[in-house]
């Protein structure tokens, strides 16, 4: 009978644990009974799955980096790939302005025979600016031609030919000589090249009337006299003005239109109308 | 037979300074063509001249000189024969100062380099000043600074070219 008691007990307990476990569940509010168990299991749980979380890390080191690493070899990759279309592309944008210019070029000057040809070579020479192109007497380049870039503007001559190469020399050399027109009035005068300003990358114009006015910004243009260079070719722009006591125009500095130190393809005239 | 006609040591020397030319015409056309302090180059081809001059004597230096200057001309385009005939010159000579005048050690080297180096710019600027019509004053300034910025190549050059040819400065 006593057994029995306390079995009866036991059930009850149990009965009463359950339905107050449930009951609270329930309501969605913590008894005293969980938030006791659960003061017991927390611990053990953050424990294990901070054991987990470290295990799965090693796994990930252990088992993942080269999984990782092979992606990360691929991604490179795909960026190299991507970087060498967009430089493709900024190439031919490049290229296909400079045709654009050419053509406009072209269409202006149908009396103009071309060949295009890419610059090869700046010699570290301290006493001369020249440049060597890549193509040479096969293409029928010949001493004395034209160079200009695809904007039309005066690059240089050309010196010296050989096959599969040519010198030219540039506009700003010391010993370059070109005819040119000033102002308004189309006064003739000479660009020569001058030592010291060769140095700062300009040249000199010189050999001006006494009628002529020369004014910083002028465009200069080749004045096609002698047969040397076409006429209407944009040599340079007036840098700056030096006048003697008289007020006389001794000489002006002129800064030359295209961009030497950039130039990587050039025309060369072979051919023109020579207009005296 | 025919074998026992060639002297095996000259060509392996010859060999040797052939590739010693390459180096320097490398570095000056492909190193110090990037490099110009106030817009100027060092020249180191002189120095390398000399250097086969004093070490190897005037003949050697004289065909270095040659070699050197062709291919300088070719590169620098300024003048078609100027370099080609101021280098063996300062070959030739550099080798009979070396063999009777000045003893090898660096400090009469740095001194004859200065001087082939002076005698270049010389030569170099001498079309601007007795030609053209130009002002002295800047064609001087680059040839000073050219041969100012070319002298610290000659330690580069002196003690390579001292131990390639095998000279013995201690006895």
């Amino acid at each position: 009978m006593k057994k029995n008691g306390i079995r009866l007990g036991v059930v009850v307990l149990i009965v009463a644990f359950i339905y107050g476990f449930t009951a609270s569940r329930a309501s969605g509010k913590a008894g005293v009974v969980e938030n006791a168990a659960a003061s017991l299991t927390l611990p053990v749980k953050q424990g294990s799955s901070g054991l987990i979380g470290w295990l799965e890390g090693i796994y990930g080191y252990m088992f993942r980096y080269d999984t990782l690493a092979a992606e990360n070899e691929d991604l490179k990759v795909q960026l190299a790939e991507a970087q060498k279309q967009l430089r493709e592309a900024e190439e031919a944008k490049s290229e296909n302005e400079r045709l654009r210019d050419l053509l406009a070029l072209r269409e202006k000057h149908e009396d103009f025979v071309f060949e295009d040809a890419s610059i090869v070579d700046r010699p570290p020479s301290n006493w001369s600016v020249t440049y060597t192109i890549s193509k040479g007497e096969e293409s029928g380049i010949a001493v004395g031609n034209c160079v200009i870039d695809s904007k039309y503007n005066l690059v240089g001559q050309v010196i010296e030919v050989g096959s599969g190469w040519a010198t030219v020399r540039s506009a700003i050399d010391a010993d370059m000589r070109v005819g040119t027109l000033v102002g308004e009035g189309g006064n003739a005068a000479m660009v020569v090249g001058d030592f010291a300003l060769m140095q700062k990358g300009e040249a000199k114009l010189t050999y001006l009337t006494e009628e002529t006015q020369v004014l910083e910004g002028d465009i200069l243009i080749t004045s096609g006299k002698g047969g040397a260079f076409p006429k209407g070719l944009e040599i340079g722009t007036v840098t700056s003005v030096k006048s003697e006591a008289g007020g006389q125009v001794e000489y002006a500095t002129v800064s030359p239109s295209c961009e030497l130190g950039a130039l990587s393809q050039v025309f060369v005239i072979k051919d023109f109308n020579v207009m005296e | 037979m025919l074998l026992d006609m060639i002297n095996f040591e000259k060509v392996r020397r010859a060999i040797v300074y052939f590739g010693v030319m390459l180096l320097v015409l490398f570095v000056q056309n492909i190193v110090l063509s990037r490099i110009a302090p106030l817009g100027v180059h060092a020249l180191i081809p002189p120095i390398a001249v000399v250097a086969v001059g004093y070490f190897e004597g005037g003949v050697w230096g004289g065909v270095f000189g040659l070699l050197i200057g062709l291919f300088c001309d070719m590169g620098f385009n300024d003048t078609p024969v100027l370099l080609t005939v101021v280098f063996p010159v300062i070959g030739f000579l550099s080798g009979t100062l070396a063999m009777f005048f000045v003893n090898k050690r660096f400090f009469s080297f740095f001194f004859v380099s200065m001087a082939a180096l002076v005698l270049t710019a010389v030569c170099q600027m001498f079309r601007f000043i007795a030609i053209a019509d130009t002002n002295i004053l800047p064609v001087l300034g680059v040839a000073g600074i050219q041969t100012l910025w070319s002298l610290p190549f000659t330690f580069a050059i002196y003690y390579p070219c001292r131990k390639l040819s095998g000279v013995d400065l201690s006895k």
